[in-house]
């Protein structure tokens, strides 16, 4: 009881000490922590493979690691606690709707629903959020959802996965395909939201333009380890350069200088080398 | 000849004169549209979505007729009728996803088992060197294989493809979403010595301008198929005031948008017809399986 109740710090997310990877022998976390305060904004930064998705995932409860203590969000484990995504208490965005069919890859879902359906679908919802998100991302109710385009698509998956009051919002790179009105708009509702309610995000992007005043924190991630973790204004770095676009340039520079001295190149001489698909057909 | 003479006369390498274009005929696209690009220019298009930009590449890419041969003139061909301008590499057109429409399955992924290594260096007649600095340029895996590998790890490898050859003119449409800070600012610089060696000419379509404000040199705003501004990038009086190009945007954006609200109608509340009561009522994709 006294440890809960020491552990019981204002902490929206905490993550400590992970273990976690695909293959055994190379691990993509290895001992990582996160510390996230309640109505935080936090930017996710890293270069591609880095580990930015397969983080949110964790957070999010797609994976397991390890016990209950090792990922916690609201003081509730991720992925054991289910209450907190079907309560949606925890929101994930990412990832397109898509499904693997047999020997077929990934294809869009196929049922022929109105954006209007699935929007209104969502059972106790309040209608004035309803109403102002489906203005805010610009949705036609007339859509039909296997005929549109990708970025039509993900506009109604925002619109659904924000339907809920959030306490704890995952996004990753969700602003693509918004002009830019619209994402200044979304940026907007989500200050409006941890201001008001005290929810936390943690924002994964490549896209800097305007976040400068827009985050509070900023995690930075390097080959699965926690590079920087801080709060906005105490990063040093900033107040030299004129944006966060340069900041964030320079530190990926820099890691790739040292990637490129320990990358080894394999030899492999036939493009038509044998892939578990090719088994298949054996 | 004499026509023909001061037609020629300069350098633009993108010249559109007084197009339209629709895909309905009651609301067309583009009405008595104008646009003059001179080579070696890198002009950034800018627009809220729906106001044609997409639309616009895939005209100056040859992909729709409209009119005469001498309405959009790409390197003072025709873009639609000149079919060498494409085959040769010259003008060259990035946007999209590789996908194809399946019967009764809506659009899916292409299916081959091709490495990204075969569909590289299938590409003939393009210089070793200059495909050895795309590879590590865009940091592609010869070893990916085609049909099993994320959407923007299939964008990396058409973009390389489409930039093998040493284009003269090279249209963008959002190219840069899946890339890392690094890569994108590799590929823009990239772009720059292209256009500052070889005089090569670029028409980037994008909503993040992150960056970008000492790396073009025209902006061409779109509303509404209306070209609404077009001027050098030195020449535009709000980009002295404001910090940054985004925020420049965003103010055209949003008294564009002041201005479709006053003409927007009432609309009625919707009723649901007759027709529509069902989220499952007939379409040309359920007539399939009568």
């Amino acid at each position: 009881m006294a440890e809960k109740n020491a552990s019981a710090v204002d902490g929206a997310i905490r993550v400590s000490g992970m273990q976690f990877s695909y293959d055994v022998q190379d691990p993509i976390f290895f001992d990582f922590n996160l510390d996230l305060p309640a109505g935080s904004r936090c930017l996710l930064v890293g270069a591609n493979g880095s580990g930015k998705t397969t983080l949110l995932k964790i957070l999010a409860g797609k994976h397991m690691v390890g016990g209950k203590n090792v990922v916690q969000v609201l003081d509730r484990s991720a992925f054991h606690d289910t209450e907190l995504v079907c309560s949606g208490d925890l929101s994930y965005l990412g990832g397109s709707w898509s499904k693997t069919a047999g020997s077929a890859g990934d294809i869009p879902l196929q049922g022929d629903f109105s954006a209007e359906h699935m929007i209104f679908g969502v059972e106790g919802i309040d209608p004035f959020r309803r109403e102002k998100l489906i203005d805010l991302l610009d949705i036609n109710l007339q859509w039909r959802m296997h005929k549109v385009s990708d970025g039509q698509r993900r506009r109604v998956q925002i619109c659904m996965g924000l339907l809920h009051p959030f306490k704890v919002l995952l996004l990753d790179e969700v602003t693509v395909d918004l002009d830019v009105v619209a994402r200044m708009d979304l940026l907007e509702f989500f200050k409006e939201e941890c201001e008001q309610r005290g929810a936390t995000i943690v924002y994964a992007t490549h896209i800097f333009d305007g976040l400068e005043t827009w985050a509070s924190h900023l995690a930075y991630i390097n080959g699965g380890e926690l590079k920087l973790s801080a709060k906005l204004d105490e990063i040093k770095d900033l107040k030299t350069s004129p944006n966060l676009l340069s900041v964030v340039e320079a530190w990926l520079r820099s890691e790739t200088k040292v990637e490129k001295k320990t990358k080894k190149k394999p030899v492999v001489t036939s493009p038509f080398m044998s892939s578990r698909q090719m088994a298949y057909y054996r």
